[in-house]
């Protein structure tokens, strides 16, 4: 099969990315935060978000899951969701039952003002053995 | 800034002279157009050949009633949006001309889609989907039959409308005993996103390592890796050799296990819902101008999936044709079988998406004041892309309903259901 034909990941995954990045710094000392949004489409999605360390959400953990849109923060007017200076964070979506994932992570500083978007993609797969894993390392100034 | 700039410059200088070293090395087609895409892939290939070691079912096609379906039998579920049925006129053999050469388009549609569309909702958001199971139950059929020939007259032409009921509907992955079977998934997929966090942080730090003499890294330099030299993945990707592909590899390897885990989890349980029992009640009329007679069947369609790549469809039908000829009424009893296979996982070799299916059924049909009819047909379905397929089939018969000796009939057409293609045209 051609390149240009094979998925992007799985079965039948394609990925469209508008904006990418490996790593982002945060300088928490200034107030700036990270914000995470997940839009999802089909059926019920299934979604964890972990760091290194420890797992911190899964898409049960929302009130009135299943929904379209889970929005949460990390270091929000607070350090403590950090456990390392240098630590990778992963969105882990499965396309068991949703089809679609719209990811979006922006750099805020402390008025919630975006300064700039870190990640903007989409996943989208109709095989339901497919999954993908999102990384963004979070490196703290 | 200006250091940051020398350590980039820096970093990416080393990184061409290292990996160069064996520009020619093949990482065996894992796409290198971001670090994640990368990285999800080797995972995969990682996971999916330790799983190896150890260890269709919506009707787009026109329903069976059409002269020229594709299909013998009806199957329980329908496209939760819309689906459209195309079936060309036939290839006929055996006989001369029965004046069953027909064209037939068909569209399918679910209360569902008819409700989100009347509320202005979107169809595909998880909340109303997950609402609404019970409208998906219902669908309905709208369709035309069109003879194809210079002998074909105004009553030969038919309107098709069809019902079906889900009585049984075990399929639909909003129903609540099927999503707490996929919350069971929520502990594993935990477990495995984690191990995938700490296998990228390795592998970074790998790959890094690779780029960078020992006497030369700091922790501003691998920051610095991080922050921009991955961002341009696909040229460290084109010139990593076999012994770095085979590093990362390792890496994956010794955290692959909570991966296994859940695709194993998650195959058993796409498998079970897959193949979950279905029963349904079906009504179809075809509809003739002027003296035509009209068709009328209705009955029970039922469907198990006994193994992932197989399932069995069961119809046991009342037909009834309406004759505008005083007398002329027929009545009877038809059954219909059909086992479908897979060919192959939802991916296929040849390109499109989807497994090619092949089907075996058969349909027997005891008509007041005619011999029984026995049919046999073989059925290819093939993928073309996401939504979109065409299904070829081959029947034979003891004899048609025109011509009393064996007819061998060819027929194809083209099959669109449109949640898929909604889904991938957002």
């Amino acid at each position: 099969m051609p390149e240009d034909e094979q998925p992007d990941f799985g079965e039948a995954g394609k990925v469209t990315i508008r904006v990418e990045n490996v790593g982002v710094e945060v300088d928490l000392a200034v107030g700036q935060y990270l914000f995470y949004r997940l839009t999802v489409q089909g059926a019920p999605p299934l979604f964890a978000w972990t760091c290194e360390h420890k797992r911190r959400l899964a898409g049960k953990d929302f009130q009135g899951h299943p929904k379209k849109v889970y929005e949460w923060t990390w270091c929000r007017g607070s350090t403590s969701d950090k456990d390392a200076n240098i630590d990778t964070y992963s969105v882990g979506m499965r396309f068991t039952a949703a089809t679609k994932y719209t990811l979006l992570v922006e750099l805020r500083d402390r008025d919630d003002e975006p300064i700039r978007t870190v990640k903007d993609l989409d996943f989208e797969s109709q095989a339901p053995q497919d999954s993908f894993t999102s990384t963004l390392d979070i490196l703290v100034v | 800034m200006l250091h940051r700039r020398t350590l980039h410059l820096f970093a990416s200088f080393t990184l061409v002279a290292l990996f160069a070293v064996s520009a020619s090395a093949q990482d065996g087609g894992c796409s290198g157009r971001s670090f994640d895409i990368w990285l999800n892939c080797e995972v995969a290939r990682v996971a999916g050949a330790r799983l190896n070691q150890q260890a269709p079912n919506k009707q787009a096609e026109t329903p069976s009633i059409a002269s020229n379906s594709t299909s013998l039998v009806d199957q329980t579920t329908a496209p939760d949006l819309l689906g459209i049925a195309l079936n060309l006129a036939g290839m006929s053999g055996g006989t001369n001309n029965t004046g069953e050469d027909k064209t037939t388009i068909a569209f399918t549609t679910s209360a569902y889609a008819l409700y989100s569309a009347f509320l202005q909702k979107d169809p595909l958001d998880p909340a109303f989907y997950t609402r609404h199971p019970n409208l998906r139950r219902l669908s309905f059929t709208l369709g035309q039959e069109t003879p194809e020939g210079e002998d074909s007259s105004e009553e030969d032409k038919a309107m098709l409308v069809g019902v079906k009921y889900l009585i049984i509907n075990r399929r639909d992955v909003s129903v609540p005993s099927n999503r707490r079977e996929l919350e069971k998934l929520n502990d594993s997929l935990g477990e495995s996103t984690m191990d995938f966090s700490r296998i990228a942080a390795q592998v970074k730090h790998y790959l890094y390592e690779q780029s960078v003499a020992a006497e030369n890294r700091s922790e501003a330099a691998e920051r610095d890796f991080r922050l921009n030299t991955l961002n341009n993945f696909s040229a460290l990707h084109g010139q990593l050799t076999d012994d770095q592909l085979k590093g990362v590899r390792d890496i994956i390897s010794d955290r692959i296990e909570s991966r296994v885990v859940l695709e194993g989890e998650n195959r058993k349980i796409v498998e079970k819902i897959r193949g979950a029992p279905q029963l349904a009640f079906t009504f179809q009329s075809k509809l003739r101008k002027e003296d035509g007679t009209d068709e009328h069947r209705a009955g029970l369609a039922f469907d198990y999936g006994p193994h992932e790549r197989m399932n069995v469809t069961l119809n046991a039908t009342f037909d009834y044709a309406d004759s505008k000829i005083v007398g002329g009424d027929k009545r009877g009893a038809r059954v219909a079988g059909e086992a479908n296979f897979k060919l192959n996982r939802d991916n296929n070799p040849f390109g499109g998406v989807g497994p090619y299916q092949l089907a075996v059924s058969g349909e027997s049909k005891w008509m007041s004041g005619d011999q029984a009819t026995h049919t046999g047909q073989l059925k290819l379905t093939i993928p073309i892309s996401d939504g979109i397929s065409l299904p070829l089939s081959l029947s034979v018969a003891n004899r048609s309903e025109l011509v009393k000796e064996t007819t061998v009939r060819g027929r194809f057409g083209f099959s669109f259901d449109f949640t898929k293609l909604f889904n991938g045209l957002r």
